[in-house]
């Protein structure tokens, strides 16, 4: 803030001191009063003051002014009153042309300068003037009959000051950058000789012989018509001033053609002169740079139209009706290689493909005859290195049109865009070939449901066709059926639960095709992922029927091979029992190992076939029930007393606790079945200690618990026993023999009935116990599976 | 005496070797067994010999063990004759599941009895 002020207050300083100085300096050529002078250059100085720094400027103008008198003639009120009139004439000047004439731009147009003439030079001046004179009469120093001659001293010398030295500080002032006398040095030297000479000649009293009478001041004349018009504003108002001060000091020593007998006449004339030639020489430099620019920014729309056309790619040419070019443009270079010269006078036709040629015959002869019709075609043109370029040409009817008389052609050359776009349709046509050579159905929908690709497979297994499909919701024309022919809702199918879940989902479903028959299938659905939002899901799908054909016949195989396996397998078994029975003779006691061994073999042969043939039936679906009452507690003594021989055998304890006797609804044999596995389990993994059986009333459920105090099986491997063909050989295998079907099977067989079975407790060494329910009302309708 | 109360079986049983562990074991369990190794053959012989029990196999070539006790059933003597069904096929399956509910037989499973279960069997039967 301070430095601001300081600022401002050294500025002021500077200023006053500069107005004072030259102030000082026209006060000493003041004739006709002390205080008048025909030379007053501050009057300029300071409304160039005022137009560069503002009115805030006018400090400085008054106490510049102030001092220049009170160090002169003037008393300290006379001084005050002659300020007081140089501050006001300074802003009325200052204020007009801010209003009228562009501020300090004022010197860019030829009107502004004659508003600068008007406003600044001819009227503020007077304010000055009357000022000042009245106040000198005031004070005494001047009479009033000499009126007329002092003020009119003091008004021309401010209208000089005002148009001499007002545009000398601006033009100073103005940023240009420096480029004076650019490449014209050595012109500059020969001007300003020629400005010292002539000056001289005219000014100075070069000249042998007296002259005054001539009017050698035309020859002021050409100086400045040579330096408006080959030089700037700013040097024609610089040759002014420095005419100014030769012409001032040559007249002041009685030389040139205005010296009088009287100095003041002498100066006043001179003014007179010098205020006419910078009013010509600045308009003529105002109009000058003003035609200076209007030609550089002709030259440079022209050089940016030419440089267009040179560089462009597009060309244009003209030709006659038979396509005889009588112009193309430089850029036709650019297009095909061939300069105009090359091309004029030639018949366009003979660069165009000839595959191509008819086409372009064809579209000419549609325009020529029918003035103002355009056309346009894609053809294939021969390049000057020899390379057939794709170019949209555009061809405009424009005989009649009097400035051309010729058939217009724009050309274009597309063989990028032509390239690219093959590119994009083989890329396409690859991604499509390759998305209908997955031999799966893919069909993908946005997250609404609306179907957004299919590929060929898809229209071939469901018999719609793409763009029937294309846009529908899935849903609305999709039908999908669940194993059990029922119609999937919805919030069921694959898709959508793809895009609820966001996880990829896999499932077995009936497909519907269009009319009306289904298929099986096996359908995977995808969530669509882009950035980390779900936009979509996509469905891949294929028909299983052959595979369930397959599996139907496996199972089929299995089933027969099976049965076949069984009549040997009874006949051996039938012969050892009679064997064993002594139905022979007693056989030799050396064959009693071998023979239990072969028994055994055959039974656990006998079981293998038998848990074959039951998991084919299982996975064929084809489970039948024998449903019938029985009393729970019968079965199991029944399967107890059948296992009886082996708990004696390993010499396992057999506790009973508690069984209930209940009636329930189930299938006798495959209760039996799970009871010989589990029981027959418990025997097999059990090495001594007992085995408990137990069975309690939970809910509408019978429970069965088979207790052991066997090996045990670890947690992790609890979930695993249930699986087919999982046998938990590190833990609890040993020599035990099995197909690791019997819990799979049990299992299944359980859950048929309406029932479960799991591990109830289990512990590495610490044994087992497993749990089978059965419900004890109707098991069809605690059906699940 | 002893001659006289001979039961009669016949046995109707495609597999030769089968068919001839059951009559050893049937013999030494002084039955007078008889052999058919066909449906219709054994169709023929039951009708011929009227036997007191018959142990019939079912999948037999040319007429089915099914087929052989329907026409069985509705002669006046065979409806009354015992039959053993003696099969390698499970109780579940549909084949036997039908024939069961409307013509009511016994059924053994081969695999799972030895010839003296089926002695047994038969001796609980016409006893």
């Amino acid at each position: 803030m301070q430095k601001d002020v300081k600022k401002k207050a050294g500025a002021i300083f500077v200023l006053a001191l500069f107005y004072f100085i030259t102030g000082k300096l026209g006060l000493s050529l003041a004739f006709i009063n002390e205080s008048a002078t025909a030379v007053w250059p501050p009057s300029g100085i300071a409304i160039a003051a005022y137009l560069l720094l503002g009115y805030r400027a006018w400090p400085a103008i008054f106490i510049g002014a102030f001092f220049t008198n009170v160090t002169t003639a003037g008393t300290i009120a006379t001084s005050l009153g002659i300020a007081m009139g140089n501050t006001l004439e300074g802003l009325a000047a200052a204020y007009l042309v801010n209003k009228f004439a562009n501020g300090k731009n004022v010197f860019y147009r030829a009107q502004d300068i004659f508003k600068f003439i008007v406003f600044a030079a001819l009227l503020s001046t007077t304010i000055s003037a009357n000022i000042g004179v009245l106040t000198l009469i005031l004070g005494g120093q001047v009479l009033w009959q000499n009126f007329l001659p002092v003020w009119f001293t003091w008004w021309m010398g401010d209208a000089t000051g005002v148009l001499i030295f007002t545009p000398f500080i601006i033009f100073w002032r103005a940023h240009h950058p420096l480029q004076l006398l650019k490449g014209k040095k050595l012109e500059a030297l020969i001007l300003f000789i020629t400005l010292m000479l002539i000056g001289g000649i005219v000014f100075g009293g070069f000249l042998p012989g007296n002259h005054s009478a001539d009017p050698l001041e035309f020859l002021v004349i050409p100086i400045i018509i040579w330096v408006a018009f080959r030089f700037g504003r700013r040097e024609t108002i610089t040759a002014i001033v420095a005419l100014s001060i030769i012409a001032i000091s040559g007249t002041l020593r009685g030389y040139g053609p205005f010296a009088r007998d009287s100095q003041n006449q002498s100066l006043l004339l001179l003014q007179s002169f010098m205020s006419i030639t910078t009013v010509t020489a600045l308009s003529l430099a105002v109009a000058v740079s003003e035609r200076r620019k209007v030609e550089e920014a002709l030259t440079n729309s022209e050089q940016r139209f030419k440089a267009l056309i040179e560089k462009s790619s597009e060309a244009i040419s003209l030709t006659d009706a038979d396509g005889i070019i009588s112009y193309v443009t430089p850029s036709f270079t650019n297009v095909l290689g061939y300069s105009p010269q090359e091309i004029i006078g030639k018949s366009g036709f003979t660069i165009i493909h000839p595959d191509d040629k008819d086409y372009a015959v064809e579209a000419t002869s549609s325009i020529v005859g029918h003035p103002g019709k355009s056309v346009t075609v894609a053809i294939r043109c021969l390049h000057k290195d020899g390379s057939w370029r794709y170019v949209e040409i555009t061809s405009t009817n424009l005989i009649n049109n009097p400035s051309l008389q010729a058939v217009v052609s724009n050309f274009h050359d597309i063989t990028e865009l032509v390239k690219t776009e093959d590119r994009i349709m083989s890329e396409k046509s690859r991604a499509e070939a390759l998305l209908n050579s997955i031999g799966d159905g893919i069909l993908a929908t946005d997250q609404e449901g609306k179907i957004i690709l299919v590929n060929k497979v898809v229209e071939d297994l469901l018999g719609w066709k793409e763009k029937d499909l294309m846009g529908k919701r899935s849903f609305d024309i999709l039908l999908i059926e669940d194993e059990k022919k029922n119609v999937l809702l919805e919030k069921d199918r694959p898709l959508t639960i793809a895009i609820k879940t966001g996880k990829k989902i896999t499932a077995t479903h009936y497909l519907v095709r269009k009319n009306g028959t289904k298929f099986p299938a096996r359908v995977t659905a995808t969530p669509i992922m882009l950035n980390g939002k779900i936009v979509g899901a996509i469905k891949v799908f294929h028909d299983i029927t052959q595979e369930r054909e397959v599996d139907e016949m496996k199972t089929e195989f299995i089933s027969l091979a099976s049965h076949e396996l069984r009549t040997p397998l009874s006949a051996i078994k039938g012969f050892i029992s009679m064997i064993n029975n002594g139905d022979y003779g007693k056989p030799g006691e050396k064959l009693d190992r071998p023979l239990k061994l072969v028994a055994q073999s055959t039974e656990r042969l006998i079981n293998i076939v038998n848990e074959m043939l039951n998991v084919s039936r299982i996975e064929a679906n084809r489970v039948q029930l024998a449903m019938g009452k029985l009393y729970i507690d019968e079965i199991i003594n029944e399967v107890l007393a059948n296992l009886k021989p082996l708990f004696s055998q390993k010499g396992i304890k057999l506790v009973i606790e508690k069984l209930e006797h209940v009636n329930i609804n189930s299938d006798k044999e495959k209760i039996i079945e799970i009871l010989n596995n589990l029981i027959g389990n418990a025997i097999k993994f059990t090495d001594k200690g007992k085995i408990t059986i137990t069975t309690k009333v939970q809910k509408d459920h019978l429970i069965i618990l088979v207790n052991d105090t066997g090996s045990g099986i670890e947690k992790r491997d609890q979930a695993k026993l249930f699986s087919k063909f999982e046998q938990l050989k590190s833990k609890r295998a040993g020599n035990v023999a099995g197909t690791g079907l019997g819990l799979y099977i049990s299992r299944e067989f359980a859950r048929k009935l309406g029932g479960d079975i799991w591990v109830d407790r289990s512990e590495l060494g610490m044994g087992s116990t497993f749990a089978l329910s059965l419900p004890m009302s109707d098991p069809e309708k605690n059906y699940k599976n | 005496m002893e001659e006289a109360r001979k039961k009669k079986i016949l046995l109707v049983e495609d597999d030769k070797t089968l068919s001839e562990m059951y009559q050893n074991k049937f013999s030494l369990e002084n039955f007078d067994i008889i052999v058919a190794y066909s449906g219709t053959e054994g169709l023929q012989m039951a009708l011929q010999h009227k036997p007191d029990l018959i142990l019939l196999d079912i999948l037999l070539p040319g007429m089915d063990g099914m087929n052989v006790m329907k026409n069985l059933r509705s002669d006046p003597w065979g409806k009354d004759v015992p039959i053993i069904m003696l099969t390698n096929l499970n109780a579940d399956d549909n084949i036997i599941k039908g024939v069961m509910e409307d013509h009511p037989a016994y059924y053994l499973m081969k695999s799972n009895s030895d010839p003296a279960t089926v002695v047994e069997k038969v001796k609980e039967v016409i006893k």
